[in-house]
């Protein structure tokens, strides 16, 4: 229940869901550009592309990649290097973001003092992130080999039997990465509450939170997804539906808008997830966030 | 093995084929240019091969005469020896591999493909056709009645092309005799757990060897192989023999092969099926019952005339029972067609080569099958719109009634085509499998001039690559929603047209029915006069939110 009960102060940041939700999709809207401009002059004059507009049809798709095999690669390297950059720039927000959440001063919090957390616990958010990387890379496959192991029991599934093994191998490995993902977030709350203790005092102090509260982490995590995936499914069977009304460029607007819901949503979880873990985390750890202690006078006349 | 040598022509030696032998080693140049195979045995280190124990010609043994080259054995006698008539009879030793396409084993389940000496194909003038086998060559084998007798234990049900007589030895061994023929091959697929389903379908006794855990693809083959064998039976020929048998084995190399009568299929264990692509394998080597089955053809030399055929006919059938535009996958907004597969690939994979190169010009596996199944399967579809339908059904029958179970050669493939169709048209296929050049037809430029009140100069030009000597369909889209259909017939490769219309031109579509299915890009066919933004403003629009779910996963945002 207390995940629903920070609701509210996942409303309360709505400015801050905006501008990240905001830098998230103007990065995505840069990656665009140039792939439009490269491929709108060769299919804006075809009559060959016009069935795009109508339904995902890969046979568009593909020979428009087809006669792309120069711009392809590059655009990849492009998407690499902008991918840098934005987990760069969330390394940077971080501070500012698990300051917020952990603080509980969610939608109080002034500019200056948000983007102050953000210089002050900048390297440490790059160590934590250098530091999960590796686990990640490491997990990937040992997670993998283990569903594998529990695959080799359903190995001789077909068809539908085999969709539903996949996606419960799917799922075992989502459980593994999440758990990994959960430990990251803590140590970033650590890190929030205690900015002077050193990196390896942070890690120690954030397993002694995660160990026993693992499963309750892994469990709020998809209390606050559920929502998210189910806006999810429903602007995907939306966005289906509007492309259906062929009202053309309304259609397609209709299409984008509800992306966007999609996207904005998937920031709000996040968020709304970040706000429940801090508040659960300050009880046991305030740090500095412990309120300060007065000594009132009562001897005094 | 035994063979009884034909009264004619004049036989001065004897030439047979061991086809196990490819597997042998990894110096077997069958395995060097296939890497995921020769991975397979350098694991197991459970090579194939044969060995001839005795040869006998006319009761006399000739073991020491045999000259063994890898797959090719030959038996030259004593130079004033009459051979014809004579028999030949060989015994002979199969190691069989652990891993393999034609001949392997799989724990107690046994592939058992190109298993016994070969004899190989007799010239007209009594010399002998026995090829060298590369990694993408199958085997080539002349049309025999085969009559088959094998002892196995009494535990293995056996996959075979026809139905067995079969007599209990003991406890544990039976004999079985089989009697198959006219063809160019026997094979059997032997497991304990086989179950059979058994149908009769267009008049054909189909079986389908499956284990167990299969049973939910059964009804899909069934299907694949129903379509198949009625279109084919209606548009080519009918099929020759009673029995057509499939059987599902634990492949670890091929998705499928095909042999005469009888079609291995790689298990879907472990697949999801949520597209068609287990159907294209289905019926791709039921379509082998025809070009290569009862229409031989040299695989070495010639590989297009088995695959590529194939491989069109395949296409025919999932547009003519699946229809066009989803025919592998339509899920949530997305379609997917075969033929988009097939465009795809040729377009990823296919290097400058030509369709009628033989087996041996090709370097690697993604040429080979980019250019024989995918580019090869484009022309072969070009060619057949040429043809027009009419002329087509002609063909194919013709085709079919004048090679059935014999080996046509390129030359006659094309002698037909000159004879039905005509010179322009065998010109035309003579481009369509000689040449590297790509062909590709478009239109460009177009544009309206108001010449008074009532009428508009409308002009655009098309251009064509390539040397294909054929007329090229245009059409006119006008505003007021009338369009006219026109014919340019190339002299040089650009023309620019010019009419005169009540009503301005919306767009010009050059081949709009798309004859020429192997058009190297098909979006400078048409061309409008006014930009339309909407299809790149879409993708975009996809593409944007594909990358804000990409972003939110490496940054959690």
């Amino acid at each position: 229940m207390s995940a629903f009960w920070q609701l509210r102060n996942l409303f309360k940041m709505r400015l801050l869901w905006l501008y990240l939700y905001l830098m998230k999709a103007i990065l995505s809207f840069l990656f665009v550009l140039p792939f439009y401009m490269t491929f709108n002059g060769y299919m804006a004059r075809s009559l060959f592309s016009k069935s795009i507009i109508g339904s995902w049809d890969l046979s568009v798709i593909l020979e428009l990649f087809s006669h792309s095999e120069d711009f392809i690669p590059a655009y990849i390297v492009m998407l690499f290097i902008g991918a840098l950059i934005f987990v760069i720039l969330i390394q940077f927000l971080n501070g500012g973001l698990y300051y917020a959440v952990v603080s509980g001063k969610s939608a109080s919090i002034k500019r200056r003092e948000f983007f102050a957390e953000c210089g002050l616990n900048f390297t440490t958010h790059i160590k934590i992130t250098l530091l999960m990387v590796p686990i990640y890379l490491v997990l990937i496959p040992a997670g993998m080999f283990f569903v594998n192991i529990i695959g080799m029991a359903g190995g001789t599934l077909i068809g539908n039997g085999a969709v539903y093994l996949t996606l419960f191998k799917l799922l075992v490995l989502v459980l593994i990465l999440l758990a990994a993902s959960t430990f990251s977030d803590i140590t970033r709350a650590t890190s929030a509450s205690f900015p002077e203790k050193s990196f390896g005092d942070i890690l120690k102090i954030a397993a002694d939170y995660f160990r026993p509260r693992l499963f309750r982490l892994v469990r709020l995590f998809i209390i606050t997804w559920l929502p998210f995936f189910l806006i999810w499914l429903a602007v995907e069977s939306l966005t289906l539906a509007a492309i259906g009304l062929s009202l053309g460029i309304f259609s397609i607007a209709l299409e984008f808008f509800l992306f966007q819901v999609s996207a904005a949503a998937r920031t709000g979880q996040k968020l709304w997830y970040l706000i429940t873990i801090g508040s659960e985390f300050r009880k046991t750890n305030p740090g500095r966030f412990l309120p300060e202690q007065v000594e009132l006078d009562l001897g005094s006349k | 093995m035994e063979y009884r040598l034909p009264a004619e022509p004049k036989l001065t030696s004897f030439e047979f084929q061991l086809y196990p032998n490819l597997y042998s080693s990894e110096n077997s140049p069958y395995l060097k240019k296939k890497p995921h195979l020769l991975h397979q045995f350098l694991e197991s280190r459970k090579w194939g091969g044969m060995d001839i124990d005795s040869v006998l010609l006319g009761g006399e043994n000739f073991t020491q005469s045999i000259n063994v080259n890898l797959t090719r054995a030959s038996l030259i006698p004593d130079e004033k020896m009459e051979l014809n008539r004579k028999t030949v009879r060989i015994y002979f030793t199969t190691y069989i591999p652990a891993s393999g396409d034609r001949l392997f084993q799989s724990g107690d389940e046994y592939m058992l493909g190109d298993w016994f000496p070969s004899p190989a194909l007799l010239n007209k003038d009594g010399t002998w056709y026995n090829p060298a086998y590369g990694a993408f060559a199958e085997p080539v084998g002349a049309y025999f009645q085969y009559e088959v007798d094998f002892i196995l234990p009494n535990i293995f049900r056996v996959a075979a092309p026809v139905k067995s007589e079969q007599t209990t030895i003991n406890d544990t061994l039976s004999s079985r005799h089989y009697s198959f023929g006219p063809a160019h091959d026997f094979v059997l697929a032997l497991s304990p757990r086989y179950v059979i389903d058994s149908s009769d379908i267009n008049g054909t006794n189909v079986r389908i060897y499956y284990r167990d855990y299969e049973k939910p693809i059964v009804e899909r083959i069934k299907t694949a192989v129903r379509y198949t064998l009625e279109f084919m039976n209606k548009n080519v020929g009918k099929y020759a023999y009673d029995d057509l048998t499939y059987a599902l084995v634990n492949a670890t190399d091929a998705g499928g092969v095909e042999y005469p009568g009888f079609v291995v299929l790689a298990s879907p264990r472990g697949a999801l099926m949520a597209t068609r692509f287990y159907e294209t394998l289905v019926v791709h080597e039921t379509v082998h019952q025809w070009f290569y089955g009862m229409i031989g053809s040299d695989q070495v030399e010639a590989p297009w005339m088995d695959e590529s055929i194939t491989n069109y006919f395949m296409h025919k059938i999932f547009l003519r029972y699946w229809g066009r535009d989803a025919n592998l996958l339509e899920f949530a907004g997305l379609k997917f067609s075969e033929r988009d597969n097939l465009r795809a690939l040729t377009q990823a994979i296919a290097a400058p080569g030509a369709v009628d190169d033989p087996t041996y010009a090709f370097v690697n596996e993604s040429d080979y099958y980019g250019i024989i199944y995918f580019k090869g399967s484009l022309a072969l579809e070009t060619f057949d719109n040429i043809l027009g339908d009419s002329l087509s059904v002609i063909f194919w029958q013709l085709y079919f009634e004048l090679y059935r179970f014999k080996h046509p050669s390129r030359e006659d493939f094309i002698n037909l085509t000159g004879e039905i169709a005509g010179d322009n048209v065998r010109k035309s296929l003579e481009i369509l499998l000689g040449s590297t050049d790509a062909i590709d037809y478009s239109a460009s430029n177009l544009e309206n001039k108001l010449l008074d009140s009532v009428a508009y100069k409308i002009s655009f030009q098309i251009e064509k690559k390539g040397e294909l000597p054929l007329r090229v369909d245009y059409r006119v889209l006008f505003d007021n929603g009338d369009s006219l259909d026109g014919q340019w017939a190339p002299v040089y490769n650009y023309a620019e047209i010019e009419l005169s219309a009540s009503a301005p031109a919306k767009s010009v579509i050059v081949d709009p029915k798309n004859i020429f299915a192997i058009d190297g890009d098909l979006f400078n066919n048409s061309i409008s006069f006014q930009t339309d933004n909407r299809p790149g403003v879409r993708l975009s629009s996809g593409l944007m939110f594909m990358l804000e779910s990409f972003l939110s996963f490496i940054g959690g945002m």
